[in-house]
């Protein structure tokens, strides 16, 4: 069990967006910004990580034939958490994430992750394979975002790149978008790992 | 028998824990989620009616219009520092490209509106709709208007308010909602007398 490597496989080698392809929902839904993409990643990295964490410590509690219903009362008091406390004392950000905290519950990604791993290590490689997982969808939807919002606002994170000349595409930040780009980036990503591979 | 009850009673001590924890974290944000509220309202008011005395607002002034037919939620009296009523600010729920666009329409006691602001336009277009939020050249278009009867359109409708770039959904249900608040002035308030 070695931390660095959990981390860099939940990033690189096992990328939920773009190897294992879950998670497409939110994915495809919420990418029309970087901040967006990379606000709704590091809440599910949270909820990802503290999810796994207590998952781990009850596995051997929780009997076999209704580990999904506990699993997923687990999850769901998280998100709920998380969007009480943001609500509480981050109101700015629950402003622009509020509406994408409660698709976490449904967020494939963190069921995965507690059936495939969570489930059957210990805490500690449970908490680096959340933080893993969560920040390669981070990374996943952050470039999304980059993409979408440079093509379709001529910005990134709010600010202008592109000149003013430059036309937008709109189509890009809205929902054909997200397709072309997610297809765009895995085309890239997959010839790279094609060429290393060979 | 016992293999049927064992998972069950594993699930309710989970279930019951999760509950109780979730009890305490609602108890101790209760309040500060009121307050981010309530804060978040009254940066509204002064966004819509400048002059009103936004130290004096507090939770009671909200009056919530309980009429499941009408997209006004609540409306808030406004008075300046001497304690006149110098307008109302209406709350309005609507429907823009998506669900749930929030606004708040200052009118005064004359019945013209003095501002807009927008709440929540997270279902709107990022770029597109949801610059109603940022865009103060199109907000701005509205002060001084009379509204009410569907006479705010906008300029693909014949009417005086030009849309915000690429997004005539969200700026027509932002005109329309500028009429429901005047419909709710005229009708509602002024006919009682300006309730407080």
């Amino acid at each position: 069990m070695n931390p660095v490597k959990i981390v860099k496989n939940g990033i690189f080698d096992e990328n939920p967006t773009f190897v294992q392809v879950i998670g497409m929902c939110p994915t495809l839904a919420v990418t029309t910004s970087v901040e967006n993409g990379i606000g709704m990643g590091l809440a599910t990295t949270a909820v990802l990580t503290c999810s796994n964490i207590v998952i781990s410590l009850i596995r051997k509690f929780v009997p076999d034939q209704v580990r999904i219903p506990c699993y997923i009362v687990v999850i769901a008091s998280f998100v709920t958490m998380v969007q009480m406390l943001l609500k509480a004392f981050v109101p700015a950000l629950n402003a622009s994430l509020g509406m994408f905290i409660p698709l976490i519950v449904v967020n494939c990604i963190i069921l995965a992750r507690a059936e495939a791993f969570a489930g059957k290590n210990g805490c500690i490689a449970s908490l680096f394979d959340g933080i893993g997982m969560g920040l390669g969808f981070t990374v996943a939807l952050g470039l999304i975002g980059c993409v979408r919002e440079l093509l379709g606002g001529g910005s990134i994170l709010g600010l202008a790149i592109l000149p003013e000349a430059f036309p937008k595409t709109l189509l890009m930040i809205l929902p054909p978008g997200a397709f072309f780009t997610l297809a765009l980036l895995m085309v890239i990503i997959n010839c790279i790992r094609n060429r290393k591979s060979n | 028998m016992h293999d049927a009850i064992k998972p069950g009673i594993a699930l309710l001590i989970i279930a019951a824990i999760a509950a109780a924890i979730l009890g305490y974290v609602n108890y101790i944000t209760a309040a500060p989620i009121k307050q981010a509220d309530l804060n978040t309202t009254i940066e509204s008011v002064k966004v819509v009616l400048p002059e009103v005395n936004a130290d004096a607002l507090t939770e009671n002034d909200i009056v919530n219009v309980e009429d499941p037919d009408s997209e006004v939620t609540s409306y808030i009296a406004a008075k300046d520092a001497d304690g006149n009523i110098i307008g109302y600010a209406i709350s309005v729920e609507t429907k823009g490209f998506g669900s749930g666009l929030k606004l708040m329409y200052g009118i005064d006691t004359e019945g013209k509106i003095t501002g807009l602001s927008a709440i929540d336009c997270s279902n709107e277009t990022p770029g597109l709709g949801a610059n109603v939020k940022t865009d103060a050249n199109f907000c701005k278009q509205f002060i001084g208007m009379e509204g009410g009867d569907g006479k705010i359109k906008v300029d693909k409708d014949g009417g005086e308010i030009h849309s915000l770039t690429g997004a005539t959904i969200t700026s027509r249900a932002v005109s329309n909602a500028a009429n429901t608040a005047a419909d709710f002035y005229f009708k509602n308030i002024l006919k009682e007398g300006g309730a407080n």
